[in-house]
């Protein structure tokens, strides 16, 4: 399984996928178009702290994705 | 006093979404960056498309610190995801940020200089004034 992680108020929000199920992919990819729309970053994390690869479209081979919230200044 | 540190305790260790978000963040950090993390409460990070390095310390705001080339921290920069996230997010958003999308960072972050050490002027003549 393969997972989306949203960073959130409560830390953050977990959704599994299984990459070789078209039907849970497709829900995966919607929800992919839904975060990126409200403006989260989408982020394939590297293995083991190693740098990510900013993600524009759905990607089912990646293993995490991170949504990460719109950045601002402070 | 007591409140205060009642307040402390559960906002730091028994708040679940606190918890999680360092849980999420530890397992994120390389091994190096962790140790930094656990024994010094910062790590560094390298921008992905300046290769400076910066500095992100415990702390949600003005807590990211620019090297320059020679070694010194010369800016300090404040950028953090929207909305009301727990700490471990924070942190992770910003390296993340450096090390992925480091211009975009840059660009909506506010940047303040550092202090610059005391001149050689003012060395100089300390040292010159004295018998």
């Amino acid at each position: 399984m393969h997972t989306q992680i949203v960073m959130d108020p409560n830390g953050d929000t977990r959704h599994e996928f299984d990459p070789d199920d078209a039907v849970s992919c497709a829900r995966a990819e919607e929800h992919f178009g839904q975060l990126t729309a409200e403006g989260f970053r989408a982020v394939a994390l590297g293995r083991n702290g190693q740098p990510g690869r900013v993600l524009r479209y759905f990607e089912p081979s990646v293993r995490e994705t991170l949504f990460i919230p719109q950045l601002e200044g402070g | 006093m007591e409140g205060l540190l009642r307040l402390f305790f559960r906002s730091m260790l028994l708040d679940p979404a606190h918890e999680r978000s360092m849980q999420l963040l530890r397992a994120n950090l390389t091994p190096c960056q962790l140790r930094q993390f656990e024994t010094c409460s910062y790590f560094d990070v390298v921008g992905g498309t300046t290769g400076h390095i910066y500095r992100i310390h415990r702390g949600e705001a003005r807590n990211i610190d620019e090297q320059d080339d020679a070694g010194a921290w010369i800016y300090t920069w404040c950028f953090l995801p929207m909305g009301r996230l727990a700490e471990g997010d924070v942190l992770l958003a910003q390296k993340v940020a450096l090390e992925s999308f480091e211009l975009e960072a840059r660009a909506v972050g506010v940047r303040t200089s550092k202090p610059s050490p005391p001149s050689s002027i003012f060395f100089n003549f300390g040292r010159t004034s004295r018998p």
